[in-house]
């Protein structure tokens, strides 16, 4: 396969699990909604999953089967990439003669109580300035989080965001560090309106020269909470950093203004 | 016009000019703008003469001028062949400057201005050049690159039209000692650059120059006409006889390489400067030859060594030059006496090449109008005897970071049938 070829089949196989993680969110979100008891108060911000009942297993195989269906439609995912081979063993495999029962998990929430997490998925940054080219390129992200919740509604915390990615001799590096808001708007902690303020590093460098940048930028998102278990929910989220760039230097010498933008997609772990 | 002080005339409307002002007198030096050609005849006029193969007259060649800044009338460029007789000149200038975009604001490129400005700013620096090194380059709506991988694919280089004249001989032994030669230099980028510059390029040090086989070689040549010429930025490398042992001569069953033994490079660091010595622009273009007449051969009675004639020699150990610069001069080694004047030779320095690198302006508060000696030093804002004119945009563009490059031209042969050595 030629070099472009294989990026570009590369870059649609992470799409692929990107999209069916994300699908497969929807889809147990979608699960622990049939099963919420329609009586349980609000105030106790109590929330129901089967994730680790029947209903879960036939949500994996779904996604399994989604996926597989994806690579096979998709002209440049070879079948024996990774993530096709896993998810067509997923989708043969037999189906479980005996599974748990349904009881339903529950994650409890209480202001002032701690919480942390982290995620890990693909995002792609921006760079703009008078002189730069402005591509976007894409690389893989971590996060990490923490904070204290205040209510039902709302958690505070400080997001540590890493974003890399290497190509042609050039390591880029974007970094933020935010203080951010995690607003609740629904009667359970499911759908999550993020947003905050923060620092932006930024960092590309070759084996001779780097360019850096230090700068303030606000960070928005959305996040989805899906209870795995007591105190555990598995959190995908799409995240847009817009900060700006503050000024640009080239070996420590400016190159004036410029601004930059990260967009992310993840999935990941919180405990509460 | 607001880059050229002048409008370049074509011939038709000089030559009767050259008729009346043949013994017309130098002019008062002055730089004042416009003016219609009758100032006389500039000193670069007449200077070149019919060789043996060539089959135009003087009177033919000379017809092709222009008028410059003072009035006077210079030659320029024109095709190797005449259009109107079709007889040939037997040198070429390099591409022809009328398909440059920036062509309609400078007007024809009059060879030899700023070295008649050293006539009148100090005459005892006198430096004529001759007619056939006056090499024309251009290129439109080109990208200027930034080198090193980081910059290369974060930054996105300003579009810039470039038209460029240096005078680059490469069939003699003048550029071993001389480092003062004329160059014109415009350019225009959608980042506000934009420039038109006239000078005598000081190249390096004089008297000596630098062996393409061995940059941290400096060889001392000579005395450099003229005596006082100063020192400049960037260096002329050259190819001696050892770059050519090294890589032309060679054992039997391998390639010689060319490129790698005969390669000039003349690399400028040129700068506009106040009468206070405050920078104003600066520029560092490359310019290269890759077929070049000559090379510095010191144990020659005139320094001067030929291609050519290499590819007719065959060492003691049995090394020879072996390859296609050779095999086409030759045509395939039957024929048994190309002299290094032959148009057959394939080594008449009509390939070549452009770098353009940075082009940096400090000129924020202005004026765009700048009035320097012929070296592109002392400006001031009113001409003086000798001065030049020079138009700086009134930008600052001076980053931390300098383009390197586009390299244009190499893929270009302004040589013809007739062109040869000495061109």
């Amino acid at each position: 396969m030629y070099p472009s070829a294989q990026r570009f089949a590369d870059f649609a196989e992470r799409v692929i699990f990107i999209t069916a993680i994300m699908s497969y969110g929807c889809d147990l979100a979608y699960i622990s909604q049939k099963v919420t008891r329609p009586g349980a108060p609000a105030s106790e911000t109590e929330v129901v999953s089967l994730f680790t009942g029947r209903n879960a297993v036939r949500g994996i195989r779904l996604q399994a089967v989604t996926v597989v269906a994806l690579c096979a439609l998709s002209p440049v995912v070879p079948s024996d990439t990774p993530v096709f081979q896993a998810a067509l063993a997923l989708a043969q495999a037999p189906a479980p003669s005996s599974l748990p029962s349904d009881d339903p998990e529950t994650v409890s929430v209480k202001p002032g109580g701690l919480w942390y997490g982290f995620a890990l998925g693909w995002g792609w940054s921006r760079v703009d300035c008078d002189i730069c080219r402005g591509n976007l390129v894409g690389g893989a992200t971590g996060m990490l989080r923490g904070g204290i919740t205040q209510s039902r509604a709302l958690d505070l915390g400080l997001e540590i965001n890493g974003w890399h990615q290497s190509q042609e001799g050039v390591d880029r590096w974007h970094g933020t560090f935010s203080l951010m808001a995690y607003f609740f708007p629904g009667p359970v902690r499911r759908l999550s309106l993020n947003g905050g303020l923060g620092i932006n590093l930024y960092r590309a460098s070759d084996a001779e020269n780097a360019f850096t940048s230090t700068g303030f930028g606000p960070q928005f998102g959305a996040g989805y909470e899906i209870p795995i278990g007591r105190g555990l929910t598995l959190t995908p989220q799409l995240d847009v950093v817009a900060g700006g760039l503050g000024d640009l230097e080239f070996n420590g010498e400016g190159l004036g203004s410029g601004n930059l933008q990260l967009i992310k997609l993840g999935i990941g772990l919180t405990w509460h | 016009m607001r880059r050229s002080g002048w409008i370049g005339a074509s011939l038709s409307l000089v030559v009767g000019l050259i008729g009346v002002s043949a013994c017309g007198g130098d002019g008062d030096g002055l730089d004042l703008g416009p003016s219609g050609g009758n100032g006389g005849l500039s000193h670069a006029v007449g200077r070149w003469e019919p060789g043996s193969g060539d089959t135009c007259t003087k009177e033919i060649h000379d017809s092709h001028t222009t008028v410059g800044p003072d009035g006077k009338v210079y030659p320029t460029w024109h095709p190797p062949a005449d259009p109107a007789s079709g007889c040939t000149f037997g040198h070429e200038h390099g591409r022809d400057p009328r398909g440059s975009d920036l062509y309609e604001e400078v007007g024809g490129v009059p060879f030899g201005y700023a070295n008649e400005q050293l006539d009148a700013y100090d005459p005892a620096l006198q430096r004529h050049e001759d007619h056939v090194g006056h090499k024309i380059d251009w290129e439109n709506d080109f990208e200027l690159h930034y080198s090193g991988d980081a910059a290369g694919q974060l930054l996105q280089g300003s579009r810039c039209d470039a038209l460029v004249k240096l005078h680059q001989g490469s069939h003699s032994k003048d550029a071993f000692t001389n480092n003062v030669h004329e160059l014109v230099y415009h350019i225009r980028c959608d980042d506000g650059t934009d420039m038109s510059l006239t000078l005598l390029a000081a190249i390096g040090t004089p008297g000596e120059f630098v062996s393409t086989c061995d940059r941290d070689l400096h060889i001392t040549a000579g005395s450099p006409t003229p005596l006082g010429s100063p020192s400049g930025g960037g260096k002329r490398i050259i190819p001696t006889r050892e770059c050519v042992e090294q890589h032309m001569l060679v054992p039997p069953g391998e390639r010689s390489n060319f490129s790698s033994a005969l390669r000039e490079s003349w690399q400028i660091s040129q700068s506009i400067r106040t009468s206070s010595g405050r920078t104003v622009a600066s520029v560092n273009p490359y310019f290269n030859v890759l077929r070049p007449s000559r090379f510095y051969d010191p144990a020659q009675e005139g320094l001067v060594g030929r291609p050519i004639d290499v590819c007719y020699e065959e060492a003691a150990s049995g090394e020879r030059a072996e390859g296609s610069d050779c095999d086409e001069s030759t045509a395939n080694g039957s024929l048994p006496d190309v002299s290094w004047d032959d148009p057959r030779s394939a080594f008449d320095g009509a390939q070549r090449s452009v770098d353009i690198n940075s082009n940096r302006i400090s000129n924020s508060e202005g004026p765009t109008v700048w009035y320097t000696d012929p070296f592109g030093k002392n400006g001031r804002e009113e001409p003086f005897q000798g001065s030049v004119r020079q138009y700086i945009a009134a930008v600052d563009n001076v980053l931390a970071i300098n383009p390197s490059g586009p390299t244009f031209g190499h893929r270009r042969e302004y040589g013809a049938p007739s062109v040869h050595a000495p061109n």
